[in-house]
């Protein structure tokens, strides 16, 4: 506690206070007794001079019903701490809380929003991670079991490239959907439209897309580097580990024109058709015309070295379809920008199944 | 200790669904609202949920005019501001079930753009005011039925909202929590309104101020509770026109509870009578009024 | 960390980790200002000790959120505004259901209304933190009249919305304004 400085500039204070209340002054406006423009003067520096309030704090200890109301009330609130954070009552967590708690201050400090980690859905970045992972090890596998016979160029490593733009597709899906009806509760506040959509969709791809890239990178070491025939068209410069870079606009167009369907449809649902017609174009040519072949003769397999279906969609993501997909993407992001406040209410002709529920609670 | 019209609707119609499963949720409605607890009555379908939906500005309406706060809730420039001073709690909610129910409620105040600075005691004294404070720690996924309905209201209000919007804010509380709550809810209402549907009389006879019965998409009547007690104790309602409906053997000697039940029985059933396009039915006015006009009243 | 050496900030953040030490010294140094301030602003002592009480248990447990700017003692002054507020939002409840209209903002009549000319008069605020009003600013707030001093206190010192003075003072929201504009225009001629 400071030292007290009922007299006036008796001692300069670290804190430059150039006046302090007078314990007359004080004694005066615990009673009552002051006009109110020297109570309001009293008030208004209390709050910002410890001094003063520790001055007042004796000359209110000294007053007998005064004391003993304080001391109750500092029991009472002293008797109940508050519940300590879920966070911290586990210790591995406190790691997490502190790092929370930095992150909140610096954001206060710097004037962004608090609780950045809001604009994600908790759900969504780690069935981001997770679809990642599953399709790398999916590759990797097949890649190991089958590699023998199965020569990289026959898909399994060009299956998850061409998977991966899919994935901020897939991100974005399950950033509306993770929650069900909380989409109703957010919906009716300010933050809810089209700020939040964008918001989660630039989390989802700021974390989806460097996680697929280092899982092209793993794959592509995995498999060994592409042989010369299978650089795509119009991409020599890129080869090798540099292809999955190559994703970078389809994944982008990809979740643009998700997030344009939206508009139309509930978000999640446009996400999905996204997503399935996505795989469907690149997953059906390359099983399809690879059955009958294996069913045939096994070392049809063996001789597959350019299949047809891989040299189809491997267009897909060449460098040629790369003006294509920016192209998309710009449409898609026109179409967001002009429709964009269908993000901030529901489609009332989507939601009759909705509302003939009733008394459901 | 406002007068002002908060919640103002004037022939509002929702169309839900298209082609075969369209149909016309609301039709036709008229309302103003002001400082009170508005008990929103009526049977199921008879579009309580739609309503407050568009109230609470989640789904847009067909046509008529909305205003809340002098606020056109079509104005999209000034939705975001609007929202600000809104609560709103759903009849189902969903939430992450790794949120604490402080987490809960933070996430909502961010999301409502309660200031930082004012956000942390928010959260508290909303989770206070449905009595979670105690349980602020623990994981959503962990709380039982009523505690989940009761992390749902500190939400709502976490903002200090002038429009507060509660389908069905009881349903899984025990009774000793319904009565806190109510007075709750006329605490909250001195300067807002607050709308509340609900199916449960004592939920009118204890915490409403106003009532608003709604049937087919259009409201039927407004009044008071005591109005609605009245009318049953009497056993006639009234419209414009004069006596409409005859509510059955009302007896002055029933208790409150009885009564109301009696008048909104009467009143459906008066109103399924009359049709659609009849006047809303005006509840009476007992003698011993409570204080001040109602606010509450529907346009012809 | 010695509870007697830290400053406000220190204790409060030290309290946010649930240091129930550091709470009480920051009580102790808080409390004496929030209660003297609150009796001037309610004369029921019952409704004061609930307040204070209510109002320290809050500051605790939101400890944690207090974005470390301006005096700590100013942000809990302002949790128990708040918390005074909402007392009287419970008091003007019962009051409406036992059915006795128009009582009990009485005693808030004889408040002395020290009211702020911060937000609208750059050398005021100056002069309040400085030292005593003097001259033709303490005039002026003592010129007005109960009711204007009443609303500007809550409104510019206590930092109470419209909405929340208004409870407070148990008058419409639309008298908080118009008493606040007509306040202003008063202070602002008698200091020209």
């Amino acid at each position: 506690m400071s030292a007290p400085q009922p007299q006036p500039q008796s001692q300069p204070s670290a804190s430059p206070q150039p006046w302090h209340a007078s314990p007359a002054l004080l004694v005066a406006y615990t009673l009552g007794r002051l006009s109110a423009a020297d109570a309001w003067s009293a008030e208004a520096h209390l709050v910002s001079c410890p001094s003063c309030r520790a001055e007042l704090g004796r000359i209110v200890d000294d007053v007998d019903d005064t004391r003993d109301v304080l001391a109750l009330a500092r029991t009472r609130v002293l008797s109940q701490p508050p519940p300590a954070p879920a966070a911290q009552r586990l210790g591995q967590r406190a790691a997490s809380a502190g790092l929370r708690r930095a992150i909140v201050r610096v954001g206060a400090r710097s004037g962004a929003p608090w609780h950045l980690r809001w604009v994600v859905r908790p759900a969504s970045l780690g069935a981001v991670a997770l679809a990642v992972a599953a399709a790398t090890a999916f590759a990797g596998i097949s890649h190991v079991v089958v590699g023998a016979t199965n020569s990289p160029t026959s898909g399994t490593a060009w299956l998850l490239w061409l998977l991966a733009p899919a994935v901020p597709v897939a991100g974005v899906a399950l950033s509306g959907l993770g929650a069900g009806d909380e989409l109703e509760l957010e919906l009716a506040t300010p933050s809810a439209g089209w700020r939040l959509v964008l918001w989660r969709a630039l989390a989802v791809v700021v974390t989806a897309v460097p996680l697929a890239l280092l899982a092209g990178w793993v794959t592509a070491s995995l498999t060994g580097p592409a042989p010369p025939g299978l650089v795509p068209p119009g991409t020599s410069g890129v080869s090798g580990a540099w292809l999955p870079v190559l994703w970078l606009l389809p994944a982008l167009a990809l979740t643009a024109t998700a997030l344009a369907l939206g508009t139309w449809l509930v978000l999640w649902q446009a996400a999905a058709v996204v997503g399935v017609v996505w795989l469907l174009v690149v997953g059906v040519p390359s099983l399809v015309l690879r059955t009958p072949s294996s069913s045939a003769v096994g070392s049809a397999l063996d001789s597959s070295a350019t299949p047809f279906a891989s040299a189809w969609v491997v267009h897909l993501i060449s460098g040629w379809a790369q003006p294509v997909w920016l192209l998309v993407l710009a449409a898609a992001v026109v179409v967001v920008v002009v429709r964009r406040d269908a993000f901030g209410t529901v489609k009332p002709s989507l939601t009759a199944r909705w509302t003939t529920g009733g008394g459901e609670a | 200790m406002s007068e002002q019209v908060l919640v103002e609707v004037s022939d509002l119609a929702v169309v839900l669904g298209r082609g075969k499963k369209q149909r016309r949720a609301v039709d036709g409605l008229d309302l103003r609202l002001g400082a009170g607890v508005h008990g929103l009555l009526g049977p199921n379908g008879a579009g309580k949920t739609t309503l407050v939906r568009v109230l609470a500005t989640v789904l847009p309406p067909s046509s008529g005019d909305i205003s809340l706060l002098g606020v056109d809730v079509r104005d999209v420039r000034r939705r975001r501001e609007l929202r600000r001073q809104i609560g709103y709690l759903p009849q189902a909610f969903g939430y992450y079930p790794r949120f604490t129910v402080r987490e809960f409620v933070e996430y909502f105040a961010w999301l409502k753009e309660v200031p930082a600075a004012r956000a942390g005691v928010a959260v508290d004294t909303a989770l206070e005011r449905v009595g979670l404070a105690d349980r602020a720690g623990d994981r959503m996924k962990s709380l039982s039925g009523g505690m989940l309905r009761r992390a749902g209201v500190a939400q709502a209000l976490v903002n200090d909202p002038r429009v507060l919007l509660l389908d069905e804010p009881t349903a899984g509380l025990d009774p000793e929590q319904r009565v806190a709550f109510r007075s709750l809810l006329r605490e909250l209402a001195l300067d807002a309104a607050v709308v509340v549907s609900t199916h449960l009389v004592e939920d009118v006879a204890g915490a409403c101020t106003h009532v608003v019965l709604m049937e087919a998409g259009r409201v039927v009547a407004t009044g008071t509770p005591a109005g609605l007690a009245e009318a049953g104790r009497r056993g006639l309602v009234h419209d414009g026109d004069g006596v409409c409906g005859l509510v059955g053997s009302g007896s002055a000697d029933d208790g409150l509870a009885s009564a109301i039940e009696r008048g909104y029985t009467g009143v459906l059933r008066a109103a399924r009578v009359s049709g659609p396009g009849a006047a809303p039915v005006v509840l009476p006015e007992p003698a011993a009024s409570t204080s001040g006009a109602p606010t509450s009243a529907a346009g012809a | 960390m010695d509870p007697a050496a830290a400053d406000d900030a220190a204790l409060l953040r030290a309290s946010a980790r649930g240091d129930a030490a550091a709470f009480g010294e920051l009580y102790d140094r808080l409390a004496p200002m929030v209660l003297v301030r609150l009796r001037r602003r309610c004369s029921d002592d019952d409704v004061v000790v609930d307040v204070l009480q209510e109002a320290f248990s809050s500051a605790w447990r939101a400890a944690g959120t207090w974005d470390g700017r301006g005096d700590v003692a100013a942000w809990v002054w302002t949790i128990a505004a708040r918390r005074l507020v909402d007392a009287f939002r419970r008091r003007a409840v019962r009051e409406k259901t036992a059915a006795v209209a128009h009582h009990g903002h009485v005693e808030l009549e004889h408040l002395h209304a020290t009211s702020g000319a911060r937000a609208w008069v750059p050398s005021a605020e100056e002069d309040v933190v400085d030292g005593l009003l003097t001259g033709p600013l303490a005039a002026a707030v003592e010129g007005l009249s109960p009711e204007l001093r009443a609303v500007l206190q809550a409104t510019v010192l206590d930092g109470l919305s419209t909405r929340e003075a208004a409870v407070l003072l148990g008058v419409p929201e639309g008298t908080v304004k118009t008493r606040a504009m007509r306040a202003r225009a008063q202070v602002r001629a008698a200091l020209a």
